[in-house]
């Protein structure tokens, strides 16, 4: 006989387990199989961060934008020929994003 | 070496993001797909640099341009065809060609239009503040830390 095990879940949980198993036809049970199997394919194939492979992940964005404000500041002070280029380059009105292509209007559609 | 990783043009707005590839570039190798060197160095002419100075500006960072001979056209078209309902060829090419050679590099692609990749299966896609989170987590490793 397999082992089984009873593990808590909220309502809102059970209805949409109860609603997705009646929906594919299969058992509670194999929507979880599933369900665990979509993550673990997520997480080998890195589209989701493993806790375990980096613990400090999941900075919050002040951090972020304190670390990368940073980076700035050690390069400018380094290297003054960067900041005279990036100067130049992020002033005015237009940015990269005016000259990114999203419409090729090549009449294939 | 941490990772290799590629870039894609909406990066270049974040010039302190570009600055941190900068810091770090002794870790990491870094592509610039064929689409992403036209569109930036387009952004760079219209600032009155020269096409030297971009490259110039993208050799700080140690990037890597991709050649148009390093993947495969019918790569791309099968998988804009694929994708073709949620994301129709005439808007998204660029970014078909971009995750095509990411996928062929096996290279990570770094962009702030994650959504627009949702169809690459094989190299993780990461927004610029999901890879400084990874990247900061390995520094501080002590099995990582190389410096």
């Amino acid at each position: 006989m397999i082992p089984h095990t009873t593990v808590a879940i909220d309502q809102v949980v059970r209805k949409k387990l109860k609603k997705l198993a009646s929906l594919l036809d299969v058992s509670q049970g194999e929507v979880i199989k599933q369900a665990l199997a979509m993550l673990e394919e997520k997480i080998l194939t890195g589209k989701l961060e493993s806790r375990q492979s980096n613990p400090t992940a999941r900075l919050d964005k002040k951090d972020i934008g304190r670390i990368l404000a940073e980076a700035t500041r050690k390069i400018w002070a380094i290297n003054p020929e960067i900041k005279r280029i990036q100067e130049k380059l992020y002033s005015g009105p237009e940015t990269i994003d005016d000259f990114i292509i999203n419409d090729w209007n090549s009449g294939l559609e | 070496m941490f990772t290799t990783i590629a870039i894609d043009s909406n990066i270049f707005r974040d010039r302190d993001f570009i600055n941190y590839l900068i810091l770090y570039k002794e870790k990491l190798r870094i592509f610039v797909p064929t689409i992403v060197q036209m569109e930036v160095a387009f952004f760079h002419l219209v600032k009155g640099n020269t096409w030297d100075l971009f490259v110039h500006h993208v050799r700080e960072f140690g990037g890597e341009f991709v050649g148009w001979n390093q993947f495969s056209i019918q790569d791309v078209v099968v998988n804009a065809y694929n994708a073709r309902q949620k994301l129709p060829f005439r808007q998204h090419i660029r970014d078909f060609i971009i995750g095509t050679e990411c996928e062929t590099l096996g290279c990570e692609l770094i962009t702030f239009n994650v959504d627009h990749f949702y169809w690459v299966k094989s190299v993780p896609v990461k927004s610029p503040d999901l890879f400084v989170s990874w990247f900061e987590g390995n520094l501080q490793s002590p099995s990582n830390n190389t410096t």
